[in-house]
């Protein structure tokens, strides 16, 4: 073909025919390039027989449709087909249905950033506090070779230790202990945390130094050189990496240490708290120890903890009998060769953080459940809000599948930003949650976490849509049907989701502030603050010896050059800060007089007067140490409550001489003061405790002494340190927060309290915004509603009050039940609550008040808005109207009729549905329709079901839908009769609803003829108000003639005598004379089809005599100026 | 040029018939379909775009016909149909369904029995 012409290029146009399909764009191609081939043929056919190229092309395109033709047909086959065939679209379909559907985010912008908001939080959280317990109870220690061989023997010090290392032979030993250490001199020294260990500690453990060497066996022997190896962590905050750190010299503890080598990054030892130098234990005894003494010999206490890998073949079984018998016949006790592995050691040393984790997790797990409800109900009503897209959908040709992965699309784009959320979240809550316990290792993605990550999502993504899929997979497979059924179940199912919301909200919340609560008061009653208090610590291990008299001096001189800065408070005291460490003096020997109590350990320190209001300790009763208690003073003690509780029970001890606490010496101790408990070993268990005036001592050195600062904080470190520097013939000191030194028990409970109560307010936040979001939206789904009562005349303030009467029940019954299961809940585990009653009121108060004003707050401020709407807008936009039930006249055709129900034999006619009827409600005229002046008809076809109640409303025919409102809300009140029927009854009721511009009798409903079934819908005379009764003309009272004047004016032939029945009783019997007009067309018929001249006589002789009364007022309105009624 | 069929039933039922038949002896492309639509009923059955190819597509997912690319060098690929043995059957159905009908209709308007 010489005469081709060039192939045209029809993408464009059949593109953007095909577009409002949405193709997928393989098969759109596909298309395109088919129906391409064909007009180039068209076009090639007319150019060969002589048309013009441009008019040929013209030509095709013309032929190609009529405007949206090719669309809508091409719609057909391409969208409502299955795929019988091609297994390939089946799988390219089934992958369809997994990428995720970004157009939500567009669509719905408020619904998918709170739903995805809510799983960030929710699962990010609970993510990352799995990863924490995680990390905290189950993971081995960091970089250690073949952990699950590691054992924790029982060993406690170096002879126990020596004794067992040379003669086992199942397993290889090793020990260590922590010490705090000083590095560096003068006011520069911070101190570190040294482990003094064996020398094949590091073989032990299988880990060899990332720079430089460990400890050989060489290295540790007495006095060998002093070596020290430090951890990766150290290593890069002090010298800041640098590579020629080994053989450089270190000093520790006023002690020249040179550099070994360097740990690997992240290793840690066998213990749990973060370790920053390692030093052989017998080449520096002496730094391993407070006292000095020779601990290496000695065989009494437990200072050492000893580790031992299993030899190749060794079972832990074979290990613990060796050990424990090697220890019964060299020590006396078996206790020493107990064997246990490290984990579980490991688990019962970070005992306080995994108490913490498991709170924290026990939160996080409170607030994904919150997250997950608050999802679930978010996604429940937006897939029951999609019930009428669904409809349409389906009308279009979707199939229930097609809305099913529409959903799954939409939920999948949701997870997968959610998720990425969430990983932030998990990244952030990690870092903070790192912040405050210190043996965590900085977060990184490991399988694990990314697994703990799934996990959660997972979970999430199960409880949170699968119900909302089902409800959709129900509500799609249900059919088309909108009847009252449903309209009662979704008003149930708004009941049941407002009352599980509010009760699982409450539940949530009061738990959450009983926690919360409970924490709080448990850090308040610690009996100390941490806040702002400095402690200057003296540096035992390099302080060498100095005479006691001389120190004593240093110190008090040191005390009062403190005393004299600004804003300050200066204590000291004998016992090393909160009793942390070893310099605690403990006396068991003063003995309890409780029987059968436990005896407490007992905290004995020398203070000095500001000591109790530096440290932030409350006298409770009597008074605190002053300057007069002195040496030459009366001998004084200050003791807690709960030690005078536990010695002196039923004596009140303040101002009591006791010998009891004397202490060896002769004479009596006057209590003269009674201390709050505090608590630093364990939380739930108080060390009893006795404070002494250090001037009363028998030559005791101050250990510690506390600043507390009124004023900023910063820069009085450096002021404390620059007065330390002035005072002459002081050890070294060391200055740090107090927080530092509390005991890791406090300090976990301290970072719970702080957590839980950030946790406890986001999950107060997060309940109180998704209990808001749901209420909203169910109320929202009432616009409809709302719209029509406004557009029936009330005023928005009525319908506001309205639904907020009608979610007060549900509200409040969510409350009790959430109240009850919290204080049950509360009660089982009544045992971690610290100092709080399950029922306490503030936490219930509190979550009440918090929870009510957002509930009040999601049903208010929609309910206003919807009551803002112009109604028309709110029936018309929202097309659904819940209680229309049946879209106002703008769904007829096919929906109906697939619908029409089958059995016809229960169709009754109007006069006997209204018959039928035990309680007939009327129309109230809409207000909005009133003011717009809009009058017309609206037919409805009803269907009673079996029992009394209205099945289902169709509006067959409306000239509005305000009037088609109305007339289906009135309707929906019918009820027929209480028995039980065999058949449903069905049939049509018409009203007229028109506006009395002439004056009108105003009846009561009650006044109205009981059996008039068609009911003209009068304007009050009052003005529109909403609830006023429905406003009824009577029907009325018409001329009536007789049989004769009949005939005269039959004879006359100046009138007309109609029969108003419907046709099927004029096909039975009537009026030869009659022309049937049945009463509810009148108003269509009657000026066409009657004579305007004559007189329109109605035969009131049959039928029912209202309806005919009825009639002739009809045909009044119509314009009928003289209307009789035949009455025999 | 307007269609002698008098409802769009008739027409979209005797279409299928008539697509079945132009592939039954030979794969054909949509605009041959088409065009011998055309030819063979003396302009009196035409099918534009819009109609013909939905109708194809219906069959074709119905698995009554194939369609299969094919491509000449020089020229667009085309997209030829023919007729699978379930098209067959189908045919072969409308084809006596289709006959019993004409005659019954005709049988009735009073027209001569062909």
């Amino acid at each position: 073909m010489s005469d081709e012409p060039d192939r045209t290029d029809w993408r464009d146009e059949l593109t953007r025919r095909l577009a409002p399909l949405h193709l997928r764009p393989e098969r759109e191609a596909e298309i395109v390039d088919e129906l391409s081939q064909h007009l180039d043929d068209f076009v090639r056919e007319l150019v060969a027989g002589g048309t013009t190229v441009e008019e040929a092309r013209r030509a095709a395109l013309a032929d190609l449709d009529v405007p949206g033709e090719l669309a809508r047909r091409m719609g057909r086959v391409e969208r409502a087909m299955p795929d019988v065939h091609s297994r390939t679209v089946g799988a390219q379909r089934w992958w369809h249905a997994l990428v995720p559907d970004w157009s939500l985010f567009g669509r719905s912008p408020t619904f998918a950033f709170g739903a995805v908001l809510l799983l960030s939080v929710g699962v990010g959280i609970s993510a990352a506090m799995i990863a924490v317990v995680d990390a905290l109870m189950f993971r081995p220690p960091a970089l250690v070779r073949e952990p699950a061989r590691l054992v924790a023997v029982g060993a406690r010090n170096y002879v126990e230790y020596e004794t067992l290392a040379s003669t086992a032979t199942s397993v290889d030993l090793s020990a260590y202990t922590s010490q705090m250490l000083r590095v560096g001199t003068g006011v520069d020294a911070m101190a570190v945390r040294a482990e003094c260990i064996t020398a094949n500690y590091f073989d032990t453990l299988g880990v060899p130094a990332a720079l430089g060497r460990t400890f050989g066996e060489p290295d540790t022997r007495p006095g060998s050189p002093r070596l020290v190896v430090l951890s990766h962590a150290f290593w890069t905050r002090s010298f800041g990496r640098d590579p020629a750190i080994v053989g450089r010299s270190l000093v520790l503890a006023g002690k020249t240490f040179s550099v070994l080598g360097v740990a690997p990054n992240a290793f840690n030892g066998a213990g749990v708290a973060p370790i920053d130098v390692w030093i052989a234990l017998r080449v520096s005894p002496e730094l391993c120890s407070f006292t000095g003494t020779n601990l290496l010999a000695s065989s009494n206490g437990g200072w050492l903890w000893t580790l031992g890998r299993l030899r190749p073949g060794a079972s832990i079984d074979r290990a613990r009998a060796e050990l424990s018998t090697i220890a019964a016949s060299a020590l006396g006790s078996a206790d020493a060769g107990s064997v246990q592995s490290l984990d579980a050691h490991r688990a019962s040393q970070r005992r306080n953080d995994a108490a913490v984790g498991l709170w924290l997790a026990a939160g996080a797990a409170a607030l994904l459940l919150i997250a997950c409800a608050n999802l679930a109900g978010l996604l429940s009503i937006r897939s029951h809000d999609r019930q009428r897209d669904a409809r349409i959908r389906l009308q279009l040709g979707a199939t229930a599948r097609h809305l099913r992965i529409a959903a799954r699309r939409e939920a999948i784009a949701l997870l997968v930003i959610g998720v990425g959320g969430a990983a932030l979240i998990m990244a952030g809550t990690w870092a903070t949650v790192r912040h405050q316990l210190r043996a965590l290792e900085p977060f990184v993605f490991t399988s694990r976490s990314v697994e703990a990550l799934f996990a959660v999502a997972g979970i999430t993504a199960v409880f949170s849509f699968l119900p909302a899929l089902v409800a959709l997979r129900a509500d799609a497979t249900s059919s088309l049907r909108v009847d009252t059924a449903v309209a009662r179940d979704r008003a149930t199912f708004r009941r049941v989701l407002l009352i599980g919301q509010f009760a699982l909200a409450m539940f949530l919340v009061a738990g959450a502030g009983l926690f919360g609560e409970s924490v709080q008061r448990a850090k308040s009653s610690l009996g100390y603050t941490l806040d702002g208090v400095f402690v200057a610590t003296m540096d035992f291990q390099g302080s060498g010896v100095r005479r006691v008299t001389e120190q004593r001096r240093a110190f008090d001189a040191l005390i009062v050059r403190l005393t004299d800065m600004p804003d300050v408070i200066v204590g000291a005291t004998t016992t090393s800060p909160l009793g942390s460490g070893r310099s605690s003096i403990v006396m068991p020997a003063v003995a309890s007089r409780v029987a059968g109590a436990t005896p407490l350990e007992r905290v004995i320190s020398y203070v000095s007067p500001g000591y109790f209001e530096s440290v932030g300790t409350l006298i409770h009763r009597g008074r605190a140490f002053v300057d007069r208690d002195d040496a030459a003073g009366e001998r004084v003690a200050i003791v807690d409550e709960d030690l005078a509780t536990a010695m002196w029970s039923n004596e009140d001890v303040l101002g009591a001489c006791k010998d009891e606490i004397a202490l060896g010496r002769r004479g009596c101790v006057r209590i003269v003061g009674v201390s709050q408990t505090r608590r630093m070993f364990r939380l739930t268990k108080t060390s009893g405790e006795i404070f002494f005036p250090i001037a009363q001592g028998d030559d005791e050195v101050p250990q510690a002494v506390f600043i507390r600062t009124r004023g900023r904080t910063t820069d009085v470190a450096a002021a404390i340190a620059a007065a330390i520097r002035t005072v002459d013939g002081l050890p070294a000191m060391t200055v740090r927060p107090l927080e530092d030194f509390a005991d890791d028990q406090a300090r976990a409970w301290i970072t719970g309290a702080r957590l839980f109560g950030a946790y406890g307010a986001l999950a107060n936040a997060l309940a109180a915004i998704g209990l808001y979001a749901v209420l909203a939206l169910v109320t929202r789904q009432r616009t409809p509603e709302i719209g029509m009562r406004v557009a029936l005349g009330a005023r928005p303030r009525d319908v506001v009050a309205l639904i907020a009467r009608q979610a007060f029940v549900p509200l409040a019954l969510g409350w009790t039940i959430g109240v009850c299961s919290a204080v049950i809940a509360a009660s089982i585990v009544r045992n971690q609550l610290f100092g709080v009653a399950p029922a306490d009121p503030t936490a219930l108060g509190i979550a009440t008040i918090t929870l009510m004003a957002c509930a009040l707050a999601g049903v208010v401020v929609p309910a206003f808005r919807a009551s803002r709407i112009s109604p028309v807008r709110a029936l018309r936009v929202l097309g659904v109207c819940a209680l229309c039930v049946t879209g106002p006249g703008l769904m007829r055709g096919s929906l109906h009729a697939q619908e029409r129900p089958s059995d016809d034999a229960g169709m009754m006619d109007e006069g006997g549905i209204r018959n039928a009827a035990s309680n007939t409600v009327k129309p109230i005229y809409p207000a909005e329709a009133l003011r717009r002046g809009i009058e017309g008809i609206v037919v409805a076809r009803i269907r009673a079901g079996h029992d009394s109640n209205m099945e289902r409303v169709d509006i067959l025919q409306t000239s509005d839908p305000l009037l088609a409102a109305a007339a289906t809300q009135a309707l929906m009140q019918w009820r027929f009769g209480s028995t039980r029927r065999e058949m449903a009854l069905e049939g049509k009721v018409t009203f007229y609803f028109r506006i009395e511009r002439r004056s009108g009798r105003v009846l009561n409903p009650q006044e109205m003829p009981g059996n008039s079934h068609v009911w003209d819908v009068w304007k009050p005379a009052s003005g529109p108000s909403y609830g006023a009764p429905a406003v009824v003309r009577q029907a009325g009272a018409a001329p009536e003639i007789g049989e004769t004047e009949l005939q005269q004016r039959l004879a006359a032939g100046s009138a007309m005598l109609i029969d108003v029945r419907n046709r099927q009783d004029f096909a039975r019997e009537h009026d030869p004379r009659a022309t049937n007009l049945p009463g509810d067309e009148i108003v269509v018929r009657a000026r066409v089809e009657l004579p305007m001249a004559k007189t329109i006589i109605v035969d009131g002789s049959r039928g029912l005599p209202g309806w005919a009364r009825q009639c002739v007022k009809d045909l009044h309105d119509a314009g009928f100026k003289d209307v009789v009624m035949f009455v025999p | 040029m307007k269609s002698w069929l008098p409802t769009r039933e008739l027409k979209k039922g005797s279409a299928e018939l008539v697509i079945l038949s132009l592939v039954e002896d030979q794969p054909r492309h949509g605009y041959d379909i088409g065009k011998l639509i055309a030819l063979r009923s003396k302009q009196e059955l035409r099918f534009n775009v819009a109609s013909l190819y939905p109708l194809l597509y219906r069959l074709e997912k119905r698995g009554w016909i194939e369609g299969k690319w094919t491509e000449k060098a020089g020229q667009r690929r085309r997209r030829l149909y023919r007729l699978t043995p379930e098209g067959r059957k189908v045919l072969a159905a409308q084809r006596s369904g289709w006959k019993a009908f004409a005659r019954a209709i005709n049988r009735i308007a009073g027209l001569t029995e062909g």
